[in-house]
């Protein structure tokens, strides 16, 4: 009867591991995907100051 | 009509290279034997385990050496930049991934016929009327990896990682034709069973008729602008 | 100076990410149902116990990745007809995505599958070796892009080389049913009957996980269409300055 806890129990620990994996794989591809926002947003802001620069009559 | 006749030509062109210098040839074989003899040590010759898995080292054999080729086969092309922009119309350029993909063919069958008179003598095996069904379902399977290898081949041509890069691409999508080979060859050679070959050939043969086509359909796409 | 792409491509970018900050409050809700429903809604499995669970994301991941390989197949196609490197751009982004979302499958699996059938990958079962083969065509497609530059020869090969691992898919998939035909694996599926909470359990996942890919597909493209685009005017005022 305690074997049948244990096995139990186990499973949980299986469930949780494999809960927190998704959530680990989801993560490390959000913090890639903000890496790239900012590089993006970076480029998109040197080149609208390059142009503003470019027009000093503004 | 015209466009049969430029497949031969194409195709004659380049296995006439080949056989000018046999040197590419022979040192592709020499590979080859090179690798079954590595797994002869890898592996303990005399097992029952081994010969269970030596229809797979064939096939390992015939594999490396074959994505080696078909990565030859647009050496020169590559070396000369004739590749890109091809001024030929798309239906031509289709008859030139017939051309390439016969020469592969012919080239890879008459080297994998070689290769698996060494397997025979490494393996020591007898040499039984169920050959002649692994001979068929070799031709089968360099068939499919030939249409598949050759439009890859020409994707990474001009690519210095082509080499790892070629069996990145080519290898998941090979897995069938792994499968099939390798399972019929040793339902025929080791089991004595040839109740599934039928169905392995079948499967081999879509395979080749479906990638065949869409090689021929898809080229246009690698080569032109 | 000449912009082909980048007004275009910088208004669907945020016409995308519109989209996107629309869609987060439904993903939101429908994620927050998801894991009542998983964890809450559904009863516990008979044989299989509480790890059962984790098969309705499971099943939830793999039906996007799946998913996002045929966006990836159409996106090519479109953009072998039209040319238009946003497609390109968007069969990239469902590429990355898909990879996420199969990589999930593969490691969800085996920690499944572990106390369940005392195995960690069972070699021979075709939905699982299809989905590695799929992964694998994946991470293929990703590191054949990363060697090409950008542009129109990229978008071409990308694209050819996403139909033919489409079209190669199902292949791989009938060749190892019929393997196995053959060879039975130990493991069979259990057939168990889904009690209707367990079916609703599911349907709620694969929507949030559908939601989810959504949402992150309109972002990612949206991104990458403004990353073309910063290029694109890099490039002209190197041209006009030069």
């Amino acid at each position: 009867m305690l074997g049948d806890i244990l096995q139990r129990f186990k499973a949980t620990e299986f469930l949780f591991a494999g809960y927190t994996v998704i959530w680990t794989v989801l993560l490390l591809y959000f913090l890639y995907l903000n890496k790239k926002q900012r590089e993006v947003s970076k480029k998109l802001q040197g080149i609208y100051e390059t142009l503003h620069k470019d027009k000093p009559e503004d | 009509m015209k466009h049969i006749r430029l497949v031969w030509v194409l195709a004659a062109k380049d296995l006439r290279i080949e056989y000018r210098s046999r040197q590419a040839f022979l040192t592709t074989l020499f590979f080859a034997v090179l690798i079954l003899i590595i797994f002869n040590f890898a592996f303990d010759p005399g097992s029952a385990a081994t010969r269970e898995a030596s229809p797979g080292i064939l096939w390992v054999a015939l594999l490396f050496p074959g994505m080696i080729q078909l990565n030859r086969s647009f050496q020169s092309e590559m070396e000369e930049g004739t590749l890109q922009g091809i001024v030929l119309s798309p239906m031509d350029r289709g008859a030139f991934f017939l051309g390439k993909f016969l020469a592969n063919v012919v080239f890879l069958v008459a080297i994998d016929t070689l290769i698996l008179g060494a397997f025979i003598i490494f393996f020591n095996f007898a040499i039984e009327s169920a050959f002649f069904w692994v001979f068929v379902t070799m031709i089968a399977g360099v068939i499919g990896f030939s249409a598949v290898g050759t439009v890859f081949a020409a994707m990474v041509s001009n690519l210095r990682i082509r080499e790892v890069l070629l069996p990145i691409l080519l290898l998941p999508i090979v897995v069938p034709i792994i499968l099939a080979a390798v399972n019929a060859t040793r339902e025929v050679l080791i089991h004595q069973d040839f109740s599934t070959l039928g169905s392995w050939l079948q499967l081999l043969v879509a395979f080749d008729v479906i990638f065949v086509a869409a090689g021929f359909l898809v080229f246009d796409y690698v080569v032109g602008e | 100076m000449s912009l082909e792409n980048s007004p275009r491509f910088l208004n669907t970018a945020e016409r995308y990410l519109r989209w996107t900050r629309w869609l987060l409050a439904p993903l939101y809700l429908i994620g927050a149902l998801a894991l009542w429903a998983a964890f809450v809604h559904a009863p516990t499995e008979r044989v299989m116990g509480e790890v059962q669970r984790i098969f309705y994301f499971h099943v939830g991941a793999a039906w996007t990745g799946f998913l996002a390989f045929f966006v990836v197949f159409v996106a090519g196609i479109v953009y072998l007809v039209r040319r238009n490197l946003f497609w390109d751009e968007l069969a990239a982004s469902a590429a990355e995505i898909g990879v996420v979302f199969t990589t999930i499958v593969l490691t969800t699996g085996p920690i499944w599958a572990r106390p369940i059938w005392n195995t960690w990958w069972p070699w021979g079962d075709p939905r699982v070796m299809t989905t590695l083969v799929l992964w694998l065509i994946y991470v293929a497609y990703l590191i054949l892009r990363s060697s090409l530059a950008e542009g129109d020869r990229r978008a071409r090969l990308a694209a050819v080389f996403g139909i033919i691992g489409f079209i190669d898919v199902p292949i791989v998939w009938i060749s190892i049913r019929w393997w196995r035909t053959i060879h039975p694996v130990v493991i069979t599926r259990t057939g168990a009957r889904l009690a209707p909470e367990m079916l609703q359990a599911m349907l709620i996942a694969v929507a949030a996980f559908t939601l989810l890919f959504a949402t992150l597909l309109f972002f990612r493209t949206a991104m990458r269409l403004q990353d073309n685009a910063a290029e694109e005017l890099a490039q002209g005022v190197r041209e006009r300055s030069g």
